[in-house]
């Protein structure tokens, strides 16, 4: 289905928007080498400051979404259409020498492993001093000095003396503060977090998360959260995209989609998610798996696990269309479903 | 109080002695057909607690008492034969290395019962495809692969299914759902509670992640840095925690919905700790925005209420100093949702 | 197990598996097969070359070459075998047992090994010649008992990262004896390792029969062996360049055979470290694992009834 940018006006940080510090259109992905199409159709901006989280279950896309975003495609894997712009500059089609230059200095990334993205046998400080003189031309006394504002922005207590440390010294929680670090140092356009939090224990967790929200509000930064956990999404995000078996399915305010859900698969995510409350009760589960990578198949991709599944799902594919409130949603059903409300037993029908 | 599985002054070390304990002082009792979290961040010496009561750890001091019979101290024949009886299983962490490489599913699972020995070839693999069916495996067509032939929430059940196969009375799970996604971990969680309801097993859940004990824990216990800071109803000790280290526990934990309760920030130390926490007192004194010279001397467990013990010396008054709008206010623009219903 | 299977489907291995089943064949039926007295000497005829009378000439004594060699092959291999033999029975199970022997067993075990593997070699032989008599089994004994420590060592390095495995844990959780876990979980995973080192041993020890003769231990002349015929052919290369040739060339191809065994099996073993097993060409790389993942395997999550 070709996605026209202009299509989305009301959107925040829509296409429209030259100064969108990314923008993804029609994007398609292969994997085994071209025999499969493990992400196809994926549209969506990400407007300057504005801060989008990526949501779904492994085999969602939503690694190779990113990963086409930062040129990391793992080998096998390849961008098979569409078009990938950050901040004006197409990124489709670049060298390896010029991906170079735009990682880091134009896109930051931070992962779920930082330990595997440093160095062990340098110090954390030579790590960063050495992205400052490379990228930004410091000399050596600069960087330095610029290594420890940094690491003092990103909450490192004593940071001239963590400089000094060698990875193994640190915490997950401090590593991840260093990588995050270094891929803000070069004042980047867009900051990718790609399961970044996972790994963590949930007090640090939280801590990284307020550190995100705030380095994207002091330094304008735009962020793209991925992560399987609905939750960690909703404590940072404006906006969130939700991605199923390689389609984008919801895409809207993360206030409206978290609590209004138009899409069936959100509506679920959402019934499964944690709520702060303790009591015994019976849990929820989306029933069935999703399609294999790369299936064909005629429908709607979500609709032999969705309770609202009705014969028009299964005619065609179904497009990822605008609702009058500027929210995306791929369903036929759409706004016809109460979803608000048919989450407590409509589904669960289903499930038991 | 007496449970099925009782841990009493549980102390483990490694290393030379005068070197931190990894677990100091432990109480923890499980009664029939209870489900206990016990809930720690890296570090906080919660696998070394299973590890220690299953055996696999031997305890500097304390003991484990097994229905009655202290089991920390069997050795030898008396060991093995209280092991063969299978009443007390333990599902390690992670499947991928708690299942040998070259042994089919179905071998795997019947492992347990082959080494006990007791009941013939039909019967165990009756009881092999009991079990794999109580976990919602497929026997017929998982049977006969390899752990590296299955997915990894398929390898999840295969270590839950040779955990039950025979029928322990009490199934200790380490991070049994931390790997799977929500959906799958609610399925799991599910499963627990079922086997708990249908046979009145007792299940400790170890965990790092709040959400491994919902719906189905009627207790957990807090566990921090080897000593248990807060133990109790599960309701009671996430809906009101009498331990800062709690608050902030569920403080941090992300939620898709707004939350009553103090921000995670207004529950870290804004100071500097004093310099003695790095050495002596409360376990927990070092992150504590509530510290005084007091928690130089660490606080024992003291029972709140019925069932209920927290380890702190400002429990009952930590709670106002944050309602202390000043502090209050420390609380940062934790998700814009927050404001919603 | 899985790596000895996996092992046979290389080409290499098939070759050298047909090279090794000569070569025993050679050993059992040579003598047979022998066109002339291996021991019978020709003095008119010494020293010749290739040529029609004797299809690999003569040696120094005027014996037929071809005829030596064949004879020879039973006493060469089964030299070689029976030392590899004793090796191994000494080392593997002492190498398995060091792990169960508790701290201070393990330091005098291990102790024991290095001492052994500082004893000279030849004097160590001419000492248990001297103590059982010479003869080819006594010699033979002796290698093997020098050759333990390397089975020793080699068995007990791949054991002691699977003694702590949290399967052998689980198992001994379960109540399970030292016995069967070493048949269950640790045997299958450690006999590729020592088939790798017995290839290797092997080798070494067709050679090392020779210097043995050479000092007039183990076989005695003139019964023909391999590394006895290269010894003192050697000393005609200047009269008769093709002599140590034939010779050399059994040993060579008897080694390198056993060596792409060995490098075959422990192929199939490195194969077996890769996460879940070999790499599977349809799926992408690893690093397309954390999102596209096995969904093949994923999709039979669906079976799971909601409990």
């Amino acid at each position: 289905m070709p996605h026209s940018p202009s299509s989305d006006p009301a959107a925040p940080g829509a296409p429209t928007d030259p100064s969108a510090a990314l923008s993804v259109e029609g994007l398609g992905v292969t994997v085994s080498s071209g025999r499969l199409t493990a992400v196809r159709d994926v549209s969506f901006t990400v407007g300057r400051g504005e801060a989008v989280g990526l949501v779904g279950e492994s085999g969602s896309g939503k690694t190779l979404i990113c990963r086409s975003v930062l040129g990391l495609l793992p080998p096998g894997c390849a961008v098979s259409e569409g078009e990938i712009t950050l901040a004006g500059e197409a990124l489709t089609g670049l060298s390896r020498r010029e991906w170079d230059r735009v990682r880091g200095t134009r896109v930051g990334a931070v992962f779920q492993d930082p330990a595997s993205y440093l160095n062990p046998s340098l110090t954390v400080g030579r790590q960063l001093t050495e992205v400052l003189r490379v990228k930004l031309g410091l000399d050596r006394a600069r960087a330095d000095a610029r290594a420890v504002e940094l690491f003092a922005a990103v909450g490192l207590h004593d940071p001239a003396e963590v400089a000094r440390r060698h990875p193994h010294e640190l915490s997950g929680g401090m590593l991840q503060r260093v990588l995050i670090a270094v891929a803000v140092a070069c004042a980047p356009d867009l900051l990718v977090a790609d399961e970044a939090t996972t790994a963590l224990d949930v007090v640090v967790q939280a801590e990284v998360l307020e550190l995100l929200a705030r380095m994207r509000a002091e330094q304008d930064l735009a962020l793209l959260l991925v992560s399987h956990d609905l939750a960690v999404i909703a404590e940072v995000c404006d906006r969130v995209l939700v991605a199923y078996a390689g389609e984008l399915v919801e895409d809207g305010p993360a206030d409206r989609v978290l609590n209004d859900p138009l899409h069936p698969y959100t509506e679920a995510l959402l019934r499964v998610a944690t709520v702060g409350d303790w009591e015994r009760r019976e849990l929820e589960v989306i029933p069935g798996a999703p399609p294999e990578v790369g299936a064909r198949l005629p429908g709607c991709r979500f609709a032999d696990r969705c309770a609202f599944a009705a014969p028009e799902c299964l005619s065609g594919p179904v497009p990822l269309r605008q609702t009058a409130d500027g929210r995306r949603v791929r369903c036929v059903r759409g706004e016809e479903l109460d979803l608000s409300r048919a989450g407590a037993h409509g589904t669960r029908e289903v499930a038991v | 109080m007496s449970g099925l599985l009782e841990l009493s002054g549980l102390t483990v070390a490694f290393g030379r002695r005068g070197a931190r304990p990894v677990l100091d002082g432990v109480e923890l009792s499980v009664g029939e057909g209870e489900i206990v979290g016990v809930i720690g961040e890296t570090g906080s010496g919660k696998t070394t607690l299973a590890r220690t009561a299953v055996g696999l750890v031997p305890p500097r001091s304390g003991r484990v008492v097994f229905d009655g019979r202290e089991i920390s101290g069997l050795r030898g024949r008396a060991l093995r034969a209280f092991r063969r009886s299978g009443q007390l299983s333990y599902a390690f962490q992670d499947p991928l290395r708690a299942l040998d490489p070259e042994l089919t599913v179905r071998r795997a699972v019947a492992e347990p019962l082959t080494v006990a020995g007791d009941i013939g070839d039909t019967e165990i693999a009756a009881r092999v495809d009991e079990a794999l069916e109580t976990v919602g495996l497929d026997a017929a067509r998982l049977g006969d692969r390899l752990p590296g032939a299955i997915s990894g929430g398929q390898r999840q059940r295969v270590l839950l299914a040779r955990a039950i196969v025979t029928r322990p009375r009490v199934l200790i799970a380490d991070e049994p759902v931390s790997a799977l996604d929500a959906s799958n971990r609610n399925r799991v969680l599910r499963l627990l509670d079922r086997l708990r309801a249908e046979r009145g097993m007792a299940v400790v859940v170890i965990s790092h992640d709040l959400s491994s004990l919902a719906g189905i824990a009627d207790r957990v216990a807090v566990l921090y840095r080897g000593r248990v800071v807060e133990q109790g109803p599960v309701r009671e000790v996430f809906g009101r925690p009498l331990h800062p280290y709690t608050a902030l526990l569920i403080a941090s934990a992300p939620s898709v919905r707004a939350e009553g309760g103090p921000g995670a920030a207004a529950l870290r130390p804004s100071a500097e700790p004093p310099g003695w926490t790095a050495r002596e007192g409360c376990v927990f004194a070092h992150r504590c925005p509530f510290v005084t010279d007091a928690c130089r001397t660490a606080p024992a467990p003291a029972p709140v209420g019925r069932g209920r013990t927290a380890a702190c010396h400002r429990a009952p008054e930590w709670r106002e100093l944050i309602a202390d709008p000043v502090i209050a206010q420390g609380a940062p623009e934790t998700g814009l949702l927050k404001a919603a219903p | 197990m899985r790596t000895l299977r996996r092992a046979w489907r290389p080409a290499s291995a098939k070759v050298a598996l047909l090279v090794l089943l000569a070569i025993a064949l050679l050993a059992v039926f040579g003598g047979w097969l022998a066109p002339h007295d291996p021991l019978a000497q020709n003095p008119r005829n010494m020293l010749r070359g290739p040529g029609p009378g004797h299809l690999l000439g003569t040696d120094y004594l005027g014996r037929d070459v071809l005829s030596r060699l064949l004879e020879g092959s039973g006493r060469s291999v089964a030299g070689a075998v029976e030392a590899v033999a004793a090796a191994m029975v000494v080392g593997v199970p002492t190498g398995l047992a060091s792990l169960w022997m508790g701290r201070v067993g393990e330091w005098l075990a291990q102790r024991a090994v290095d001492a052994l593997m500082t004893l000279p070699f030849t004097v160590f032989a001419i000492a248990v010649v001297g103590a059982l008599g010479n003869g080819m089994h006594q010699a033979m004994l002796a290698l093997g008992v020098l050759y333990a420590p390397l089975f020793f060592r080699m068995t007990r390095a791949a054991a002691l990262s699977l003694r702590h495995a949290q399967y052998v844990e689980s198992a001994e959780l379960f109540g399970a004896s030292v016995g069967r876990v070493l048949r269950t979980h640790i045997w299958s995973k450690v006999l590729p390792t020592v088939i790798v080192t017995a290839a290797h041993a092997l080798a070494t020890c067709l050679l090392v029969v020779s210097s043995l003769t050479f000092l007039g231990v183990g076989v005695q002349p003139p019964a023909a062996t391999w590394g006895g015929m290269l010894a003192t052919d050697l000393g005609f290369l200047t009269q008769q360049i093709w002599a140590p040739v034939f010779p050399a060339a059994l040993i060579v191809i008897t080694a390198g055979a056993l060596n792409l065994l060995a490098d075959a099996v422990r192929d199939a073993g490195a194969e077996e470290l890769l996460p879940g097993g070999a790499p599977d060409p349809a799926t992408g790389s690893p690093g397309a694992i954390s999102d596209s993942p096995d969904t093949t395997k994923e999709r039979a999550d669906a079976a799971l009834p909601v409990v």
